[in-house]
């Protein structure tokens, strides 16, 4: 069995002329937690519509769970749960009517024990319709909709945005709850890095639809190097091997830097020493002062 | 048990874990014999990515801190017993060496190193008075 369950390899898709995405590479392991991280207009959910055979890609190649999206759209749909950023559940139908009409979906794997069991925890009222459910209250439901047939693959767009602190704990014990299944893996975008940071073991930062970069979150961690110091002329920046950003904040300097090693992490606090650099201090790194740095100081993510 | 993980720590969270539940180990808050959480379980405390909570139970365990009993979980080893005195000493003095040499690389002195230990290992066993060596 492949060991990943998502792969693109040179990915590429555009609108008219305008390129979305740019030789896109990507890989998912099995059993992971892969969170996506990128800008408004990054190019995300363009990338979750190529995965689920809902655009067809101008050119590169993708596969999910071993298969073609393109050409075996309808038996990934059948193994991967979505939840999009806006839910498309039709508002005249109750609760329970929406769950039985998806329920037609999933011939032989619905659970419909696993499906009120999620009912019941969320709270949802059977008989409401889906034009009566508050925001929250939808984006539930629509998790028991990608749940319930047991899927070896979940995709969440934004699964958390816009959703009060118990609706989101919800989702991510929900979540947890999924993962610790054996070989379940779960691929999401979410503008919540402090989210994303506790719960993905892998990361990848796109960026005009091209990826920055790959890696694990502890890699991520500990690779890029991320100090403060005052400086009595601007730095050179010439001079700093790996440097990925630097910038001025009050009296202070900050700067980030790759350093792979501990010898590389000697190098560059030598480097900036000989530029002058007083008070040098390292910096907290957390996944979303890292996004900041490797995706500019405009960046929301 | 009681775990406090920090997102902005450069530490990974699973080393977060393995560096307090080693700690509460050592000083006996967590004794042999005691469960800990399923990896689930805890997860879903901490809010976490379980596969992070399984890398830091296999790390406890490949250090001898926990075992794993199949379909039971995962409990904290019983210390051994005391070793026999000449032992002791050979395995003590291999971290000594350790210690001596990072001493040294930092131009620390035998009279400081032997201050910071004292204080360090208040600091670590408070009030705890049996972790002080038999008469």
């Amino acid at each position: 069995m492949n060991e990943n369950a998502v792969i693109t390899a040179a990915l590429e898709h555009h609108f008219g002329d305008e390129p979305i995405l740019r030789q896109l590479d990507l890989s998912v392991p099995r059993g992971c937690v892969y969170g996506l991280l990128g800008k408004n207009g990054s190019g995300k959910t363009t990338l979750i519509r190529l995965l689920l055979g809902m655009l067809e890609p101008t050119s590169g190649r993708c596969e999910v769970l071993g298969k073609n999206p393109q050409h075996d759209s309808l038996a990934i749909r059948s193994r991967v749960g979505y939840v999009p950023q806006e839910t498309d559940l039709d508002p005249s139908m109750t609760v329970e009517g929406t769950l039985r009409f998806v329920s037609g979906f999933y011939p032989g794997t619905w659970q419909s024990s696993r499906a009120e069991e999620l009912l019941d925890r969320f709270e949802l009222a059977r008989r409401k319709r889906v034009a009566q459910l508050s925001g929250g209250q939808r984006a539930r439901l629509a998790l028991i909709t990608a749940l319930s047939f047991d899927p070896e693959l979940l995709i969440l767009d934004e699964p958390t945005a816009g959703l009060d602190a118990l609706v989101r704990r919800d989702v991510i014990e929900t979540l947890i709850e999924y993962v610790s299944a054996e070989e379940r893996t779960v691929f999401l975008c979410s503008h919540l890095l402090n989210e994303v940071e506790m719960l993905a073991d892998r990361v990848g930062i796109i960026d005009g639809g091209q990826m920055l970069m790959e890696s694990s979150v502890d890699r991520l961690k500990a690779d890029l190097c991320r100090v403060s110091a005052k400086f009595e002329a601007p730095p050179v920046r010439n001079d700093l091997h790996g440097l990925v950003s630097c910038r001025h904040l009050g009296e202070r300097w900050r700067i980030a830097a790759w350093a792979h090693s501990e010898s590389e992490r000697e190098a560059l606090m030598a480097a900036l020493r000989r530029q002058g650099a007083r008070d040098l201090s390292l910096d907290e790194s957390s996944l979303e002062s890292i996004f900041v740095d490797l995706v500019g100081r405009h960046a929301h993510a | 048990m009681k775990l406090r993980l920090e997102n902005a720590s450069t530490q990974p969270i699973y080393r977060q874990i393995v560096d307090q539940l080693r700690l509460q180990v050592a000083r006996g808050a967590l004794p042999g014999g005691h469960r800990l959480p399923s990896v689930r379980e805890l997860a879903l405390e901490l809010r976490i990515n379980p596969n992070t909570v399984a890398r830091a139970y296999s790390e406890l365990e490949r250090e001898g801190v926990v075992v794993r009993q199949q379909g039971r979980g995962v409990f904290v080893k019983e210390q051994p017993q005391k070793l026999p005195a000449a032992q002791r000493r050979r395995v003590l003095e291999g971290h000594l060496d350790e210690l001596l040499v990072v001493a040294w690389k930092l131009g620390v002195g035998t009279d400081e190193l032997i201050e910071r230990l004292a204080t360090r290992a208040s600091e670590f066993f408070p009030g705890d008075q049996s972790k002080e060596p038999a008469p």
